[in-house]
């Protein structure tokens, strides 16, 4: 038995569950328009999630992942969920909610030694998912503060320039030569 | 150890099951990043409304006035007899639920409260307890609420989530304008003194000095001649614009926003050479020294104070019609309550190009012509020499501006413009421009650094069509007509899609004009490159 094969024939199945399970975190109204929305520019999120947790599942079977391909879609839904009031520890917990439907799918088969070693392995797949996660969250709640520390300070910074009270090095004068002429 | 819980164990104890209550009885927390920042009392004082002292939206206790629900109730009755709208909007509406997933703050949180059928719900449910037979007997068995301190909490927290761009409407088979909802919300909080700093202080500010930041007509003046500097270093051409000139043919009036942060000093600076090139007789004002108005976040009074300014300074002048710049709620402000405010002003003309003839009868009542307007009958009229190949370095997205979209109907004007001045032009997808353009998710006094949180959510909508077109097409501009977009768009792009910059129009236009007596242009407006630099170190 071959578990990467056989989670890739239940790949739908497994991927509805988790899509499930991830947007069970948003209040009852929204979890409908979340998953019924196809356009994705009317939803943005639930096509986002969606997109995000297929290409997840493609790379979380494999034995050798594609590094970029998994941060990139990691990046899709932390981006979202780090700036729409999640508890970090949530944000981060849509990674743990593939694990009941992967395991399900192999229960049978985890006396077997390859599926053991399998699950294993995935263990700590996830375990190096969520490290991932967790830096892109933070990443992105660094983003955040920046920009309102940016707009704070910019707010009046470009007057006193124009107005001459602050005299900045020019942009142009990478030559000693040219600042001081 | 023994006690530590395996990980499946913890798993299961995650509750994501949301709760089966109605949604009156969901509590909404209100917590940082999701709410604007108290006015502060000199604000609400200057502008002589009630001014409750230092307070958080989180405290527990408010401070409200002893006889709060009079004060509410009252003015809430006074406002359904002025205005036949909402009281319509206040009966008709039949939860059909077309607009619901229509707004972009519902869009980008999944909030319900978000809603704009929940979020009317809340002014709707009070005003059925209190103002329906119905209601006052039925109490909430016809969806009747009691006024309560939580309900104030709940209108100051939503009613400050929504930036009034009328997406909503646009999808209301009844035609319920849900913005002018909110509006009446913001107002009867106004009432009680809660209104919020970001759209207080632009008010006194403007009421008092003229302009948003509190500019001085002095230093207005200085930053004007800095950008002339700028303009004579790129085109060797000095412009010297007059301010407070009577007897100019045209007043122009912009966003203060055009003048004080990039990238809207570039816009400014492409006003002034498309004014020097025509040679138009205009002057600037230091007294009406701002077009945005933030009165109409407050209350109606406030929005015809601020609006008057604008028609007594060409009054004075003596100007025969004004110009207005690439400004968002302006024209709201202009095209749907000016004419009902301070109107009409027959003191002017009836707007009319002196380079071209045109007249521009759409504006025979307000006398206010918008920029683009203008500049698209120039061009139509082929009255400007235009090098479009200047802008291309820029591949360009045109984003509709919530107001001179849907307020005024200005969709092909600034189009036509661009695609005159930019030989790389492509389009969003069809449910995200045009009437349906979604928001910057900052309009309506929401452009503060506190929420910023609150701000890319709701600006994801948009995001999300931008990013389409640049990984589509390879859009790296994004351009608008809107000084609060200009400031909204750079941090919302730099968190969503940091590749694309923000500019307005009129910068683009500058950049392709071709001014008689310019030297050979070698930057844009930005001081970049207008051609890829060779790198002779390779050599």
């Amino acid at each position: 038995m071959n578990p990467e094969t056989l989670l890739s024939q239940k790949r739908k199945k497994i991927i509805n569950q988790w899509f499930d399970a991830v947007i069970a975190a948003y209040p009852d109204d929204s979890t409908q328009f979340f998953k019924k929305t196809a356009d994705p520019f009317a939803n943005p999120v639930g096509s986002t999630i969606e997109r995000s947790l297929n290409e997840l599942f493609d790379e979380l079977i494999k034995s050798e992942w594609d590094q970029e391909a998994v941060k990139n879609a990691i990046d899709g839904i932390i981006r979202i969920q780090s700036v729409q009031e999640f508890q970090p520890s949530d944000a981060i917990g849509f990674i743990f909610s593939i694990k009941p439907s992967i395991r399900k799918r192999l229960t049978k088969y985890e006396n077997e030694k390859a599926v053991k070693a399998y699950l294993d392995a995935l263990d700590a797949n996830i375990e190096q998912l969520l490290r991932i996660a967790f830096d892109l969250y933070m990443e992105c709640r660094q983003k955040v503060f920046l920009m309102r520390a940016n707009q704070s300070r910019d707010r009046v910074r470009q007057l006193l320039i124009k107005k001459g009270y602050i005299e900045e090095i020019p942009e142009k004068g990478n030559n000693l030569e040219d600042i001081i002429a | 150890m023994s006690e530590v819980p395996k990980p499946d164990e913890l798993i299961e104890n995650i509750d994501h099951t949301p709760p089966e209550e109605e949604w009156e009885k969901i509590e909404s927390p209100i917590t940082e990043g999701r709410f604007s920042y108290p006015a502060k009392g000199k604000n609400l004082e200057v502008m002589e409304f009630r001014a409750p002292g230092e307070w958080s939206p989180k405290d527990e206790e408010w401070p409200l006035p002893d006889n709060w629900q009079e004060i509410i109730h009252e003015g809430f009755k006074e406002r359904l007899e002025k205005y036949r709208s909402l009281k319509v909007f206040m009966d008709i509406c039949v939860r059909c639920g077309a607009c619901a997933d229509k707004c972009h703050y519902f869009i980008g949180t999944g909030d319900p409260k978000n809603m704009p059928v929940v979020r009317a719900e809340l002014l709707r449910s009070i005003y059925r307890k209190d103002f329906t037979t119905a209601g006052k007997i039925l109490g909430s068995i016809a969806g009747g609420r009691s006024l309560t301190k939580d309900t104030i909490k709940e209108w100051f927290s939503y009613f400050y989530q929504c930036s009034e761009c009328r997406r909503c409407s646009v999808f209301c088979p009844y035609g319920i304008d849900t913005a002018e909802v909110t509006m009446m919300g913001r107002e009867l909080l106004n009432l009680l003194g809660l209104n919020i700093n970001w759209i207080m202080e632009p008010v006194a500010n403007c009421f008092r000095t003229g302009n948003h930041l509190g500019i001085q007509p002095q230093a207005f003046k200085e930053i004007v001649d800095f950008l002339t500097d700028d303009i004579e270093e790129i085109t060797g051409i000095k412009i010297n614009p007059s301010f407070n000139r009577k007897g100019a043919e045209i007043l122009f009036i912009t966003p203060s926003g055009d003048y004080f942060a990039d990238p809207g000093t570039y816009t400014f600076m492409g006003y002034l050479m498309l004014f020097e090139a025509l040679g138009l007789d205009y002057t600037l004002s230091t007294y009406a020294s701002e077009g945005g108005n933030f009165g109409l976040f407050t209350s109606s009074d406030t929005m015809k104070k601020l609006n008057s300014k604008m028609y007594a300074e060409a009054r004075r002048l003596g100007v025969k019609w004004i110009l207005g710049g690439e400004c968002g709620h302006m024209w709201r402000v202009i095209n749907q309550y000016m004419d009902t405010m301070n109107g009409p002003a027959d003191f002017m003309e009836v707007p009319k190009s002196p380079i071209t003839g045109t007249v521009f009868n759409n504006a025979a009542s307000t006398k206010m012509v918008h920029i683009t307007e203008f500049t698209a009958d120039l061009i139509r009229h082929n009255k400007l020499k235009l090098d479009p190949s200047r802008n291309d370095s820029y591949k360009v997205t045109f984003h509709d501006s919530c107001n001179p979209s849907r307020a005024m109907g200005l969709l092909d004007e600034p189009r036509y413009v661009i695609q005159n001045v930019c030989n790389n032009f492509y389009e969003m997808p069809e449910n995200t421009i045009r009437e349906q353009t979604f928001c910057c998710g900052s309009g309506s006094g929401l452009n503060n650094e506190e929420v910023m949180d609150l701000r890319l959510r709701g600006g994801l909508p948009r995001a999300n069509a931008v990013k389409h077109v640049y990984e589509k097409y390879g859009v790296n501009m994004l351009a608008c007509i809107c000084a609060i977009d200009r400031a909204a768009f750079p941090p919302l792009m730099e968190y969503w899609v940091p590749e694309v910059g923000t500019t307005g129009v009129h910068e683009l236009v500058a950049n392709a004009l071709v001014m008689d007596g310019e030297i050979e242009r070698t930057t844009n407006l930005r001081f970049e490159p207008l051609k890829e630099e060779e790198d002779e170190s390779d050599e």
